[in-house]
This record gives structure tokens, sequence and C-alpha cells, in this order.
């Protein structure tokens, strides 16, 4: 019997809070891969900070053993990211794999997330298990979302079984299901390697090691490879699978699931969706699907205690060792002193990194407010790429202005339409197409500017749609536009930390709100704060925050200094978060608050 | 004054929890207040010190809800373990409603000299918003009372800022009339894990904003001037010559030994906190933590505690510890501001600017 036969390779995907992790963590432990005791909750979750948000960032393959009628199968785990931010990630796990488990609530039913999911998965070509969790809750109704899976998502729900992962009821049938449905690997072990990379990371020990699914041919270690999309060329030094620890092997071929590691200094070479094959001979074509990734999102990144510069650089630096999608480069402001210009997939991406940072390098940082990269040409021909407003040219030095613009496909139920239009039309989405896909689906596709995307979008449509829609988007190039800086003045001081590049129509609006923002983030001063918005030098906003005359005129009790000095300590603490601009002391949350105005409308 | 010390004694025991305390105090039974007491007598004998007493401060809780006769072992104990000053004062904090005139009789009788009442404030409504077990009648009965049984130096404590108070001039008048010397008047400080911490946020109670309560203040700070109640510290009143010696000793950073639960000493530069857990305490009243302050630290307390009083902070305490007012570059910014003055003896913040004390006290020490 041919090798491949007895491997099956999948992954889970699912709504988010659906189960996936509890449901990934169940098949390993009942494959025996892992005993009871060596499991911490949620396995493949590696990172504190996944667990703690129950999203997965960062994908672990896992390789389990079962026995099914007599012989034994090797099944390979992929899990996947979900969210919007790392779409690409996920359809390089999905392209990976043959088949897919896809898990829906048994009381929450078909969701946003569990709909595109499928879609990607789709797409790939991937068998698509529907399995149905959380039976064990009382308000588990698996009938009525069998039902809503045949009609909305379109699969035959018939066999899907019902689980509850939590409880590891039916864990069997999925394992059963695994083998009986999923189709085997159908790579050719003589042709020439061809490995895709759906996830690399740094080892100190041995370098950038690519996470690959082979597809054609075999490599151990020795083989020369090559990289098809950057062309360097490398000596493998050990390939191995996952455990779910790393642990060497001989040698991987078509159809397995393993790492390569290669003694490659650094992981922006090993690109995720990129194809490895052999350096001399090796396949013509790469695995459809590479795409650069590139980041979308911009912010300044500083520390309250500027002395700590090169703290902060170091920790970019090792951050950047395992995620080649952040990019940075050194920035002052006049504000906030030096600090750097960090890209990033998305938002979420965005606010994982700067979560580790103050984490895991324990650094107090501010960020300031998240923009795009635009395209400037100036009257002299030149052009800039500005993504820190305060380097935006003066207006009469610029010629036009370029954004970026992204192309969102929204899946959403029909009686929400109305919602995401409005919303779209708010952030200066343009229609382009609406469809029926059946009773129950829309599919819609607006134009809008990555700026106004990155800008509460996701959150607003998740929360216009009670979570039902889901969104995906794509970058399709600049477009000119009429925008200009918006400046955010203290006490008469402009803060170049604060301005903004926005569209000459919603300046007001921004400005306005951002000053009434920051009223309420500001703390009362020893004196009397204005607060203004301005266009050049046109104050177009005012708030000011009074002075501060209400201290603590509490009774001393019993000779409790102490608890009087803690009083005093926390507030000296308290001032060491703030940042003095000029004369006035801002909250760090203020660089980031000005972003959240959306929510509070 | 300097070399003299102050005597706190703490009684943590309520007929039930304000809404908004979080100091150390509760309802507990008899048995346990006397085996508390018991402690409590057993700590003040074993301790031996060569200074003289100026100032007791029985305060909680509520000492009141303690018999007469517990009280007055604990202040015949003190009595006999240490000397006391001519003009000793002793002060006690009593509940309206703990209190009849038999009781204030044997506290006047048995030594005390000053009564303070927690009456927070006369109108029943807020009151009862802030769980008190008083009302305002019981007030007014217990201060008339402690007059009738001999007091002449009373204070009343008054909690601002939970609800607009049309009444303020009537019922100061009202309080200086049945023989109110000393008026404590604060600001209601939500603290949180308090249940009226919890019942603001969950929007059961509301109280005044910042700007309503500091109106309501000076509407106050007006008003017991005119009738003779002089600000000598942020939140203290008084007519005059009866300051209360025990606070001003602890805002000059002056010397005094605490006993009981939770409460705090400071001799020689160090600080001594006895356990809060009271049940710990009463297993053994030993178990305390020591804090030696740095020089740093008592220049800090110097200002912080200093600043509060209308006289200020004495310059050459301040020159003590190398710190010059005059060569202080945050400090010179203020006094051209004029938020903080200076005399000849003295580093002072004018009345006006009592609002903002603790921004003034970070600047000054600022590093």
């Amino acid at each position: 019997m041919d090798r491949q036969q007895k491997i099956r390779n999948f992954c889970i995907i699912a709504h988010i809070d659906h189960g996936k992790s509890t449901l990934a963590d169940r098949l390993i432990e009942l494959t025996g891969t892992l005993s009871k005791r060596e499991m911490s909750d949620q396995l493949l979750d590696s990172m504190d900070i996944e667990r703690e948000r129950g999203i997965t960032i960062k994908l672990t393959p896992t390789r389990m053993f079962y026995t099914y009628k007599g012989e034994e199968y090797i099944l390979n785990l992929i899990d996947t990211p979900g969210h919007v931010d790392f779409t690409y990630e996920v359809s390089r796990s999905l392209a990976a794999c043959e088949g897919a488990i896809l898990i829906v609530d048994a009381s929450q039913g078909v969701e946003a997330q569990t709909l595109a999911n499928t879609y990607l998965a789709l797409d790939n070509n991937l068998e698509i298990l529907p399995v149905i969790n959380k039976i064990d809750l009382p308000s588990a109704r698996p009938d009525e979302v069998k039902e809503e899976i045949e009609e909305v998502i379109g699969l035959p729900a018939d066999e899907a079984p019902l689980i509850s992962a939590k409880e590891g009821i039916n864990i069997d049938k999925v394992l059963e299901q695994i083998v009986e449905k999923i189709p085997a690997p159908k790579g050719d072990e003589n042709k020439p390697l061809k490995a895709l990379i759906f996830d690399s990371y740094y080892d100190n020990f041995k370098g950038a090691v690519s996470f690959v699914r082979i597809f054609d041919g075999n490599v151990k270690a020795g083989t020369k490879i090559k990289m098809m999309e950057t062309g360097k060329v490398y000596d493998v030094t050990e390939v191995g699978v996952f455990t779910p620890a790393m642990k060497a092997v001989k040698s991987l071929s078509a159809g397995e699931v393993g790492y390569i590691a290669a003694s490659i200094k650094n992981v922006a070479d090993t690109k995720v969706g990129d194809t490895i094959t052999l350096a001399e001979n090796g396949a013509k074509e790469p695995l459809a699907g590479y795409k650069a990734v590139q980041p979308v999102v911009f912010c300044g990144i500083f520390l309250t205690d500027g002395s700590k510069f090169n703290d902060l650089k170091d920790a970019l630096e090792k951050l950047k060792l395992n995620d080649a999608s952040l990019v940075f480069n050194p920035e002052v402001s006049q504000a906030l002193g030096f600090g750097f210009r960090c890209g990033f997939l998305g938002l979420l991406h965005m606010e994982i990194i700067t979560e580790r940072l103050e984490r895991e390098f324990n650094l107090d940082i501010i960020t300031t407010a998240p923009g795009v990269s635009y395209n400037v040409y100036k009257t002299n021909g030149d052009k800039l790429e500005v993504s820190n407003p305060t380097n935006l040219p003066n207006p009469v030095e610029i010629e036009r202005i370029e954004e970026p613009m992204t192309k969102l496909h929204i899946y959403t139920p029909p009686e929400y339409v109305g919602a995401i239009m409005e919303l779209c039309k708010e952030k200066r989405g343009e229609f382009l197409d609406m469809q029926y896909l059946d009773k129950k689906r829309v599919r819609m596709e607006y134009k809008m500017p990555l700026n106004e995307m990155i800008y509460d979008f996701f959150d607003g449509l998740k929360s216009r749609t009670r979570g039902y829609a889901s969104l995906d988007y794509e970058l399709i190039g600049f477009e000119p536009s009429e925008l200009i800086r918006l400046d955010i003045l203290l006490n008469g001081e402009v803060c170049d930390a604060l301005s903004l590049i926005v569209h000459k129509d919603k300046a007001y609006q921004r400005g306005r709100a951002i000053v009434e923002k920051l009223k309420k983030v500001i703390p009362r001063q020893m004196f009397e704060v204005p607060i203004q918005a301005s266009i050049g030098n046109k104050i177009i906003a005012r708030e000011t925050v009074s002075a501060l005359r209400k201290d603590v005129l509490a009774k001393c009790y019993g000779g409790d200094i102490s608890r009087k000095r803690k009083l005093l300590e926390k507030q000296k603490e308290g001032k060491k978060r703030m940042r003095q601009i000029g004369s006035v002391e801002l909250p760090s949350e203020a660089f980031m608050s000005i972003l959240k105005l959306d929510n509070d409308e | 004054m300097m070399n003299n010390i102050g005597i706190y004694i703490h009684i943590p025991f309520c007929k039930s929890k304000c809404a908004y305390c979080n100091f150390v105090s509760g309802k507990f039974c008899q048995k346990f207040q006397k085996e508390y007491v018991k402690t409590l007598i057993e700590e003040i004998k074993t301790y031996k010190i060569n200074k003289k007493i100026s100032s007791i401060f029985f305060g909680g809780g509520t000492p009141s809800i303690l018999p007469s006769s517990e009280i007055n072992k604990i202040l015949n104990c003190i009595k006999n373990n240490f000397k006391l000053t001519k003009n000793v004062e002793i002060s006690i904090e009593c509940n309206p409603n703990s209190v009849n005139f038999n009781k204030l009789s044997n506290y006047f009788n048995m030594g005390f000299n000053r009564i303070s009442f927690g009456v927070q404030s006369l109108d029943d409504e807020v009151l009862k918003k802030i769980g008190r077990v008083h009302n305002r009648n019981q007030a007014i009965r217990a201060i008339k009372q402690a007059k009738m049984a001999g007091f002449n130096n009373i204070n009343v404590d008054l909690l601002l800022g939970i609800k607009e108070n049309k009444n303020i001039f009537k019922e100061i008048k009202l309080l200086k009339s049945l023989g109110v010397t000393h008026v404590s008047a604060y600001m209601l400080i939500l603290e949180k894990e308090t249940p009226l911490y919890k019942m603001v946020n969950e929007d059961k109670i509301k109280l005044l904003n910042e700007e309503q309560s500091i109106q309501e203040y000076e509407k106050y700070l007006k008003i017991l001037n005119n009738f003779g109640f002089k600000r000598y510290e942020i939140s203290n009143f008084c007519l005059k010559g009866f300051e209360c010696k025990h606070n001003l000793n602890y805002w000059q950073c002056g010397e005094y030994v605490g006993f009981g639960v939770a409460s705090h000493s400071y001799l020689d530069g160090i600080r001594y906190s006895n356990t809060e857990n009271i049940c710990e305490y009463v297993n053994d009243y030993n178990l305390k933590t020591y804090e030696k302050l740095s020089n740093k630290e008592k220049l800090e307390e110097l200002i912080m505690l200093g600043l509060r009083t209308k006289k200020g902070v004495p310059l050459k305490n301040l020159l003590k510890y190398n710190y010059d007012p005059l060569k202080n570059k945050n400090a010179l910014k203020m006094l051209c501001l004029k938020l903080i003055k200076i005399n000849k003896t003295h580093l002072y913040i004018t009345s006006k600017n009592f609002g903002i004390t603790n921004q003034i006290i970070l600047k000054l020490i600022e590093d």
C-alpha cells in the first residue's frame, strides 16, 4: 500500500469561540500524542496573549498517530489563525491541507467567520467535514444547526458528528471521518522537490526554520535547496516533524508535513507562501498563490522613558526575527522623542506587537494613531512615501496625494445590508456590487480607502451586524484623494504625535471628535488647558480642560501616614506615565485614545 | 512640643460598616471585643518610653461602641504607664447613636477633654445613602448631651460631595449654637471595593460631580469662616484656640505611638505598622512591620504633611534636609505663579490653592 495513503493533512476552521483549540487538544489527547499530564490547556496557542484573547496568531502544527481498522495513520493537524489581518497566512495553511474540519457551535449556529473561512477552504479545494460542537450545552439545537449548515453554507451535514470537545464526547467519530473522508495526499516522490512554506519561526540554534508541506519529491539533511521566490540557496541541516515538539527525522517525502532547517539567518528569507525546491534540477513552476506580505498599517512607537531607546530597538529586532511582516524605522518626534515608525499587517497585528513589547519586554510604550502610507507627488516632480503625518510637505509644495485603496468583500445576512451601506458611506466607501448568494447570504463589494478601513471599520461592521457579517479585503493600488493634515494644539503648541492625515471632507468632524475625546482623557492640570484642532493656521475646533481645584481633602486617619504616602507614590507613578508636552501633562493613553472615537458615538 | 508624643488607640468596631469606608473596622461580637481590649491593654502595658504624652486619641471604628468601663481600663492603663503633660488633650471619636448622657459623663469624668462626633451630615437622606446608622436628631441630641456632660471642645466630622446642601448656613449656625468648636469637613473619596463605589458604578447612586463638589466646598469655606471657624488645615476648621493638638502633631511630623490593630507609630525616623488583620493582632500584637525612612522620604513627608496646614512647613526643617525652595526650579516657578508663598519662617500654600495641594506637593518633590 502506498505510503501516502496513510497520511491525512487537515486543519480546523471555526468562528471565534466555537471551540477550535479545545477540539485540537482532545484530538491530541485521544490519539495518545501527549498524555493528559503533559498537556497544558489549549496546547497549540503557545503565546500568553493567544491564550488570553482566545485567538490563535501563530500556527503550531502537530503530527498524530491513529489506528483505524487495524491500520496506523499519520494525521497532521495544521492550526490556523482566525483574524482578517492574517487571511493570507490562513490561506497558506489551508493550501497545505487536503481537508478541513469545520466546527459550528451547536447553540450559536453558523456565524461570520465560519462562512469566510469555509469559502477560503473551498477556494483551496479542501474536503470539508462539518462538526457540531458543544452539544452538552442545554441550549444546543443540533438539528437546526445542521439545517443551517446545509442551507447557508451549502454543505451536506447529515453525517456531521455531534460532539462536545470540552467533555470529550464523540471525538473518535471525528477521527474516523478524518481518515474516511479526507483524501490522502497525491504527491509524486520521484519529481523534484516542491515544498510549500506555510509558516516559519526563528530558533536560536537552528536559525530560521520553515514549516513545510512537501508536495512532490523529498528532502533530507544535506540536500541543497533553493527558495523559488528569492532564488537563495541553502544546505539543509535538519528536517523533522512536530510531535508537537520538533523532532528530527531522516527525511521528509511527498505528502508529509514537517520542518526544514538550513542555517538561514533571517525569517525574511523563509517567506510564507514560497516554494522550496532543489538547487539543481529543481521544479520549473512554484506552487500557486505566493504573495509578498506588505505592511499596511503604520504607527509610531515611543517610550515613556526615553532613555530606554536601545531596549526598544532590541525588542523590535527580537520580534522581527520571528515575524517577517513587521517593519520598523527610527523616527523622531518633538513631543515623544526617539522611537520607531512601525508597519503591520493590520490593527490586530499592531495590538499584538505593542502588547508583546509591554509584556514580554517590560517596556512602557506610547503608540501614535495608526495610519497608512501615502504617495505624495510634489510640484518639483519628487515623489515621497509618507506614513508619518509630520512628514507631509507644505500644501503649496504638493501637486497631488494618492492614498491606498482596498476592495472589500462583505458577506452578510440580508437584514443588515442597510446598516452596512450606511457604515460604508460614512467610511468613504464606493459601492461596487451586491449579490444574493441565497436567501440568507448577500455578498457586497465596496471600494474603500485603506485609511478609513483601519479606523474601526472591522469593529463597526461587527457591532452593526451583531457579528454576522464577515469581511475580507484586498489592496487594489493607489488613487488620488484630497487629503490634508489635521494638527492638534495643546495650550497653543502643536503636538506632532497627535497629527493625522485625513480627507478634507472629514477634517471638521474628526477634529471636533478628537478634541472632545482629549478633553475626556487629559486630566485637569494646575492651569486651564485649551485643546484645539487646526488645519494649517485655521482653528476648527476647541475645548478646554478647566484647572484642577479639588484634591484629596481627606481625613488623615490614625497616624496612617503610610497610607497617604502610598497615595502620593501612586500619583508619582501616574506622573511618570505622563508625557510632558510643552507645559501640559498628557497620559500615554491619550495618543491611542483618539483612535477609538467611533466606539463612543 | 517636638519632644512630646501623641498616642493613638484604634478601636476597630462598628455597629455596621458605612458604605464608603475602607478602614480597618467592622462588626464583631462582644466576646471578641473584650478579647481585643485585653490584647490592647497588654500592648500598652509592655510599651516603655521616656517621653511625655501631649495628646491621646481614641479613634476607630467607633470607640464609643465599647462599654465605658472598657474605655476606662484602657485610659487608666495609659495613665499608669506613661507620663502625661499638664495640658494633655484626650479625645474620643463617637458615633451619635452609640452614646447617651451617662456614657458621655463617664468619658468626661475619666479625663477625656475633647470629643469628636461622626455626624457626617444633618440630612437624613444623605445619612441613609451612605449607610450611617444614626439620624439628624440623634446627632443633635448627642452634641447637646456632650455639652451638658461638661465637654467644651467638641468636633463634628462632615462629609461633603454626596448631595447638594441648601442649608449650610442654617446647619453651621445650629452646630455653633450647640457648642461645636471644631469642624472637620472633608470630601467623600470613592474608595474601590466599598459598597458605595459599586453602587455609584452601577448608577444606583448619583453623587455630586467634581465641579459641584468644589462649589459646595467653597460655600462651606465661606460660611464656616463667617461663623469664626478658621481653616488651620486643609480640611480642619476651629474656633480660636481649639486646634486639635493630636492632628497637628501628625502634620508637623511629630512622633507618636499607636496601639491596636492597623495602628502606626513614628519614632526616631522609623515607622512601625501593626498588622491589619484583627485575628492576627489578638494572637500576637507584636506582629509589626518597620520602615526606616530615608532622608528623602522624611523630606517628602515634611512637605506633604506640612503643606496641609495653613502655617505651612518650617523653612528651617526644610533646610535640615538641604531643601531650599529658593534654589529649587519647580518651587521658584510656583512662587512666581503665586501658588505657594514664603514668609520669614514658613513655606505655605495660599488658602485659595489648597485645592491643588497634591499637585503642588508632587511638583515640589519631583526629582
